[in-house]
């Protein structure tokens, strides 16, 4: 085991001990999403520990470099995660907008109400 | 003219906001809302000025889409029968909002179209960027409208009650195309006059430019 190898280690340790305290202190990210993170971290792990896995990974799957399918299959899901993302703050946006709606009327109502009181105050002063 | 709600969304369009609502009181309308979206010139002093009623939103929501969002509601709450959508910049006759407002009673939604009588005097920007926003709207919503961008609309109350409206900006009119397929509303478009100023052409993030045309798009596929 190399140093890099001995580094990376213990940074997923590290990552793995941060996934499972934020879900313990129940950090409002969703419990498939905090077990899908733990999972990854966790192959990550058992790999780093023992890299001839692949091989028998590249045996299961019949490729040539079990490494290289890692690596393609994470660029692919990372930009499936960022379009989800993004599809999930598309609906938050609506949600904003209605608000925004909601408290301009409610402004509105306001200003009104302070205008009569207003005029109501002159009135009787006069 | 009492039950008849003419929207105007807003935003910095202190140059022609006075002269507008001039305009239309002039045709006769007294209900003339118009809706700040957190403008940062004196958009809301000039409305209240020229007598219209302003409601402001506390925070700009970057597109035409939430404030007309906004009157529609507005229009839902007070009841009204008749909602007209004009634009801020001048760029729509009030003249021809009577003209819309005849067909009103035989169609739930009237698009004021440029496509039809004017395209001629239309700069080329904008007629490829309206082509492309049409050809967009029929490929999502099954409906294919000469000027789906125009923001000249009349809409009868039950087109008030059935069109909802969700995205901020200019994707909002591909929508409101959308809703009118959705709901099953009877829509016609009649030719409207228009003028192309310096100041509508030059405005910051002007209309329907190419680049919001491909915007669309990008959002369309997300959502749906």
């Amino acid at each position: 085991m190399n140093q890099i190898t001995f580094f990376f280690i213990i940074l997923t340790i590290f990552i793995l001990i941060y996934i499972i305290y934020s879900f313990k202190l129940k950090s409002r990210i969703p419990i498939l999403v905090e077990f899908f993170f733990i999972l990854i971290y966790s192959i990550v792990f058992v790999i780093l520990l023992n890299p001839s896995i692949l091989n028998i990974v590249e045996d299961i799957l019949n490729i040539d470099s079990a490494i290289n399918f890692i690596i393609y299959f994470s660029i692919f899901l990372s930009y499936f995660i960022i379009f989800l993302l993004y599809r999930k703050t598309e609906f938050q946006r609506e949600d904003i907008t209605k608000l925004n709606t909601s408290l301009a009327f409610t402004n509105h109502k306001l200003e009104k109400l302070s205008k009569n009181l207003n005029n109501k105050k002159d009135k009787k002063d006069n | 003219m009492k039950n008849i709600l003419i929207g105007i969304p807003a935003y910095n369009e202190e140059k022609t906001i006075y002269n507008l609502i001039l305009k239309i009181r002039k045709k006769g309308f007294e209900n003339i809302l118009v809706l700040d979206d957190c403008s940062q010139d004196n958009t809301k002093k000039l409305a209240i000025k020229a007598k219209a009623k302003v409601i402001s939103h506390p925070i700009n929501r970057k597109g035409p889409g939430a404030p007309t969002y906004s009157i529609i509601e507005y229009a839902k709450q007070n009841n009204f029968e008749k909602l007209v959508l004009i634009d801020a910049d001048e760029q729509h006759c009030p003249e021809d909002i009577l003209k819309l407002l005849k067909y009103s009673n035989k169609y739930d939604v009237i698009i004021g179209s440029r496509m039809i009588s004017n395209i001629k005097k239309m700069p080329i920007q904008r007629k490829i960027a309206n082509f492309i926003g049409s050809f967009i709207t029929y490929f999502f919503f099954g409906l294919f409208v000469k000027d789906s961008q125009s923001g000249f609309k009349v809409l009868n109350k039950k087109a008030i009650n059935k069109i909802k409206i969700t995205y901020d900006t200019y994707e909002f009119c591909s929508e409101i195309i959308g809703e009118i397929y959705k709901n099953q509303l009877s829509f016609k478009e009649v030719p409207i006059k228009v003028i192309y100023t310096n100041n509508s052409l030059n405005k910051k993030n002007s209309g329907q430019s190419i680049k919001n045309g491909f915007k669309m798009l990008f959002k369309f596929f997300i959502k749906n």
